[in-house]
């Protein structure tokens, strides 16, 4: 799954470790979920999701070949 | 690390757990070297306290588990669930392996205690997996 994270982060000057004390996540994580190489459970979604103020839709993006499939 | 291992209680009591077991294992590892080996105890005393090197070792899959239902980084989680997985997979490989190879071919024979030992090696295994294939060793191993 895509995510706009890193671009949300960078918009609101945050470290990754910045992001990571306020989800109350390591560094490592916030690193994985950028990078794709590891999707968050529905509750630290919608954590993520408060913390940015956002809709979860607004942060995490469904595959182009996901949504060709359907 | 170790600083963020003094935020963290699950890293602490999994530390302290490691420490508890590594010092009953080597005092009953000790114990029966002196009370059977030398001392020529027998019987069900001999038993219990023979057995208890191997409890002790043993405590380690529970005090890892306990790790894993512990911890509240769910990534971290993720981490020790992938070491644990890489770590049983080339321990019970390698036993299974090794029993074929002493059953079919002239190779020394393995105590058993090793098994468990060569899980205890995995784990690292499975950190190095985990650095490669996810980018982070986390922050235990």
């Amino acid at each position: 799954m895509k995510n706009r994270l890193r671009v949300l982060r960078a918009e609101r000057e945050w470290s990754q470790q910045d992001l990571a004390d306020q989800l109350d996540v390591s560094r490592q994580s916030v690193n994985a979920i950028e990078t794709g190489k590891y999707d968050p459970s529905l509750p630290l979604a919608f954590k993520i999701a408060d913390v940015f103020g956002l809709a979860i839709e607004q942060i995490f993006l469904r595959d182009v070949a996901e949504e060709a499939a359907e | 690390m170790f600083a963020r291992m003094r935020k963290k209680p699950e890293l602490k009591r999994y530390l302290l757990r490691i420490a508890l077991a590594m010092v009953i294992y080597l005092g009953s590892l000790y114990a029966s070297e002196v009370l059977i080996e030398d001392g020529g105890m027998t019987g069900w005393p001999a038993f219990v306290l023979a057995a208890l090197p191997g409890l002790a070792f043993a405590a380690i899959f529970w005090i890892f588990t306990r790790l894993i239902i512990e911890e509240r980084d769910e990534f971290q989680r993720l981490l020790y669930v992938r070491q644990m997985m890489v770590a049983t997979g080339l321990a019970l490989t390698s036993a299974a392996v090794w029993g074929f190879w002493e059953t079919y071919l002239p190779v020394g024979h393995v105590e058993a205690y090793w098994w468990p030992t060569i899980w205890c090696f995995g784990l690292g295994a499975g950190a190095i997996f985990n650095k490669i294939t996810m980018g982070t060793a986390g922050e235990c191993m």
